[in-house]
């Protein structure tokens, strides 16, 4: 059975010129799938890809108008541990018969990772009951009791063995926003 | 990567005092021409203090007050220092976030092009590697074909560093082990034309030229004195972070190298179970600092043309008692040394050799290598934290100094302490052939923590005697932990943040850094034959009030922030979205709101207990010597307790039948205790299970007064958990709320009054202040 593979060729700088992936490197792949080539047909290997542009900018009302689901992606995405030379992925954690309500992916070490977002209206901040409700769900997916990550909006229970993150200054951070001279948002007449 | 608020200190001294001076610097005119004295910062503190995180910072606090972007030059002694620095501040590196807007390349890689083209900081390495040939010291560009730096295109486009708009980038250099500088590159560095040096080291040790050049100007032509010229971080902070070791074990050993070397394997052996069990980053690593083409314990020379198992330099046998006795895997193991290899005798194919080449040290670091094997002259600049265990050969014809490896071995990984005590410590391990070479290496380690100021508990375990053995509980026994709650100062920092000014959109007087105008130079000859002319110019760059309010409520608390929302739910422009001058009113005004956010954060915010993931008391790591044993303790003996207060009160309570366990510092169970500029854990010496209730109790000598007031602390108990937790104190003789009183007689149980007020029971014995301890406060 052949398995589902990607490989995300990354544009290199657009800002100089160089924009080969889409006239050189996004041609030469339809080709090798379509087998059509200036010097004459060759057999189309199977597979395919996709061109696709980063477009939306990630930014803070972008971020605080996500559901939960969407939340968790980008929460997954942004991550980026400067502690570990290896920079390991997150990988998602869900169970077949019970839905966690904070517990969203763990790392390679199984330390969890929790989101506390139910979308805007909802609560969006770590508290005595959210810490709890964590400790249980990391117990019963068998993660490890210290450290806990923990992305929300306000950290209004400060306890050994939570790293925070906030949302959303630390995944815009993680995203690759100075914060020292970028707004998070462009006021529409400075 | 948070900066702790002393490392900010630190950085904004450095920065905020070399601005001051480039604003308004000593220029002194000779005919056509003038020259500007540069200024120099000194930045001293201890290894393992985050000396690269404070110069990274600085040199960006330095940028952003520029009207021109600077160009950095930053020096290191070894090619692994640069190469490890290198790393960690490029793209992609742990520091590099601290950097932000600046470009990061090697020296030889310096393009004027591309400096005139971009308009952002650049940050170039470079190695001073001196050599002498003949009687000429040449200063080493790292990474490029050129020994000699002097003279070349590279140098001239450094000099001459243009930037986008017509300017001479303004120079900074740094150097971190500055005390290495000697006086031909100062030389050099001086026709560079710097504007500033940042400097780790402490003034003292600084080559005669440089004193002459830039110390005794600045202090004869801009009246500074030495404290202004000095930056230096307070050994103390450090140790009050994860970012240091807090002991340090030098166990003698008079036996052979391979016996030492079982010995030390079987307590790395126990401090990897603790690391996997505790989640360090990474495994524990031990060092073996040995001689090279020597044969063991002689000064003659080891003889490459031969096979390899009759070779007799001391790598080879370390490897091979690793491997062939202790079964360590051959892939775990790399030798560091300049190790002759004759080609008709070659080493194994395992044997992984570093000897220099190129891309070594990289080679090296990817390894991730468990024992590494070094030479003396590697050690300097390989900074591990995973480093726990050091094997010295301090025997026959061995010139290995012990105090430099101390500094090597300091760095404690994650930048936090464990709850086993192994995992905070390191040791060293020393081949010696007499108990009188043992004292002597005692000695110089011990002078070497003196001088160097190091915060460590030194150990010294001498030949024959057994070193410390972990002690396991013979009961489970746990203990809550204790969380912080914000809820009571939430609505004042809310207020707080409510008068806080809207700048959006601001440029005025008020959002413009003042008093900042800088001296540049313009160039105005040609790039073959540039010549410059000074301007004034400027303002600082503008920072958002987001990262000011951020870095200045992190001074006092950086848990306000926790609770400080700085940005609107629909995400539009918030007033923290407005940027500001650095030292402009603004600036002034969002620093006087953090601090009475932080402030109110210290005041307001309570102790509870949780429910959830209690203590669960471990092992404790302690010497057989002087162990008294106990009946109704936790383990079975404790020694090293002192014998003015702990002692007879651990006599005491082991007669009360309560469970009860000494609570190792550091690595034990920790109460947070919540004030201005950190937030500290206290450690109390005993902890006491009685019927639903556990004591925290501790000793403090009477001095210890304004200590003790500082940790009695009540606790509130956790929704739906029976248990509550008390700290009490025993201090000897009367004390009350004002301290210390006349009376010497007897002993004073502190506790609470059920208003909440503090309570002082003076009772006559030490059974009697430990019955008034344990009662439960109403």
């Amino acid at each position: 059975m052949p398995t589902a593979g990607s490989i995300l060729v990354e544009q290199g700088r657009p800002e100089k010129g160089d924009s080969y992936a889409r006239t050189l490197t996004a041609d030469r792949l339809r080709r090798v799938f379509s087998g059509k080539w200036e010097a004459g047909p060759t057999d189309p290997l199977p597979g395919g890809f996709e061109f696709v542009r980063l477009g939306k900018r990630v930014d803070a009302a972008a971020l605080l108008a996500m559901e939960r689901e969407e939340m968790v992606d980008t929460v997954i995405g942004s991550h980026f541990d400067a502690k570990r030379r290896r920079g390991d992925q997150l990988i998602r954690v869900q169970h077949p018969e019970r839905s966690y309500r904070y517990l969203v992916a763990r790392d390679t070490s199984h330390e969890g990772f929790f989101l506390v977002w139910d979308g805007a209206d909802h609560n969006t901040d770590l508290t005595e009951d959210v810490y709890e409700a964590c400790a249980e769900e990391a117990e019963h997916a068998r993660l490890k009791p210290s450290p806990y990550h923990i992305y929300a909006r306000l950290y209004r229970y400060q306890t050994d063995g939570v790293v925070f993150y906030q949302i959303p200054d630390r995944i815009l951070a993680d995203f690759g926003l100075d914060l020292s001279s970028e707004p998070f948002a462009e006021a529409d007449d400075p | 990567m948070e900066l702790y608020p002393f490392q900010i200190e630190a950085a904004e001294s450095l920065a905020d005092r070399t601005i001051a001076y480039v604003s308004n610097p000593v220029i002194i005119h000779r005919s056509a021409q003038s020259t500007r004295i540069p200024f120099v910062q000194f930045l001293s503190s201890i290894t393992a203090s985050g000396k690269t995180l404070v110069l990274a910072e600085a040199v960006t606090l330095i940028a952003k007050q520029l009207p021109v972007p600077p160009a950095i030059l930053w020096l290191s002694k070894g090619t692994v220092v640069v190469e490890q620095t290198f790393a960690n501040l490029d793209i992609g590196g742990m520091y590099h976030e601290l950097l932000q807007a600046t470009a990061v390349r090697l020296l030889g890689k310096l393009d004027a092009d591309e400096l005139a083209a971009l308009d952002e900081a650049f940050l170039f390495f470079a190695t001073t590697g001196t050599f002498n040939r003949g009687d000429k010291t040449f200063l080493k560009v790292h990474s490029s074909s050129l020994d000699e730096a002097g003279g070349t295109t590279l140098w001239e486009e450094l000099k001459r560093r243009p930037s986008a708009n017509g300017y001479r980038r303004p120079l900074v250099v740094t150097y971190d082990e500055a005390h290495n500088l000697s006086d031909q590159q100062t030389e050099l560095l001086l026709e560079l034309e710097p504007d500033a040096f940042l400097l780790a080291t402490a003034t003292a040790r600084m080559p005669a030229r440089f004193n002459t050049e830039v110390v005794q100007k600045l202090k004869t032509l801009a009246g500074y004195i030495d404290e202004g010229l000095a930056t230096s971080v307070e050994a103390l902070e450090v140790a009050g972070t994860g970012l240091i070791k807090k002991e340090l074990e030098l166990i003698g050993r008079q036996a052979p190298t391979q016996t030492v070397i079982t010995e030390m394997l079987q307590s790395l052996d126990a401090i990897a179970e603790d690391a996997a069990a505790q989640g360090l980053p990474g495994q524990p690593k031990a060092v073996y600092i040995c001689k090279t083409n020597v044969v063991e314990g002689s000064d003659e020379k080891d003889n490459p043309n031969q096979p390899f198992a009759q070779r007799e330099a001391p790598p080879i046998l370390i490897w091979r008692h690793l491997v062939e006795t202790l079964g360590v895997d051959p892939a775990d193991i790399a030798v560091y040394a300049n190790l002759t290899v004759k080609k008709d005798f070659p080493v194994p194919e395992e044997f992984v050799l570093f000897s220099g080449g190129e891309k070594d040290y990289d080679r090296f670091v990817a390894g991730d290598y468990r024992h590494v094997i070094f030479n003396k002259s590697l050690q300097e600049g390989w900074d591990e934290p995973l480093l726990y265990l050091a094997y010295i050969d301090k025997s026959m014809g061995s010139r290995v100094e012990t105090e430099q490896v101390i500094g090597r071995l300091l760095r404690q990984p994650g930048r936090m302490q464990y709850p086993s005590q192994r995992l905070n410590r390191a040791e060293i391990w020393v081949r010696v052939e007499s108990a009188g070479v043992f004292s002597d290496v005692v000695d110089e380690v011990q002078r070497k923590i003196k001088t160097d100021n190091v915060p460590v508990t030194f150990v010294k375990t001498p030949p024959g005697a057994k070193p410390k053995t972990d002690y396991p509980p013979t009961v489970e026994c746990f203990v809550p932990y204790v969380a912080v709650k914000t809820d009571y100062a939430e609505e004042r920092i809310a207020e707080h943040l409510r008068t806080l000014q809207n700048y959006l959109g601001r440029i005025d007087e008020d959002t413009t850094g003042v008093g900042r105008r800088t001296r540049v130079q313009r160039q105005i000859g040609s790039n073959d034959e540039p010549a410059y002319e000074w301007e004034e110019i400027g303002e600082s760059a503008r920072v958002t009030v987001r990262w000011l309010y951020g870095r200045e409520v992190r001074r006092i608390h950086p848990g306000a922030l926790g609770v400080s929302i700085t940005s609107n739910p629909d995400g539009t422009p918030s007033k923290f979205d407005a940027l500001v001058g650095l030292g402009s009113n603004a600036a002034v005004h969002v620093a006087d709101i953090a601090a009475k956010v932080g402030h109110d954060f210290v005041d307001r915010v309570y102790l509870k207990l949780r429910k959830a993931n209690p203590y669960r008391v471990g092992p404790i790591l302690q010497s057989e010597d002087g162990l008294e044993p106990f009946s109704n303790a936790v383990h079975t003996g404790y020694s090293g307790l002192n014998t003015s207060l702990e002692l007879p009160f651990a006599r005491v309570l082991d007669r009360s039948g309560h469970p009860w366990a000494r609570n190792p510092s550091q690595s034990g169970y920790r109460i947070p205790l919540v004030q201005p500029g950190k937030t500290t854990n206290f450690f109390p010496d005993f902890l006491v299970w009685k019927d639903e209730e556990v004591y925290a109790l501790d000793t403090k000598g009477s001095h210890l007064h304004q200590d003790a007031m500082r940790k009695l602390v009540s606790i509130k108990p956790a929704d739906g958990l029976a248990t509550r937790l008390f700290v009490r104190f025993v201090s000897n003789g009367a004390v009350d709320e004002a301290g210390p009183q006349p009376d010497s007689s007897g002993f004073t149980a502190w506790k609470f009054l059920p208003n909440g007020a503090r309570e002082f029971v003076h009772v006559d014995t030490m059974d009697e202040a430990l019955r008034a301890c344990l009662t439960p406060d109403l």
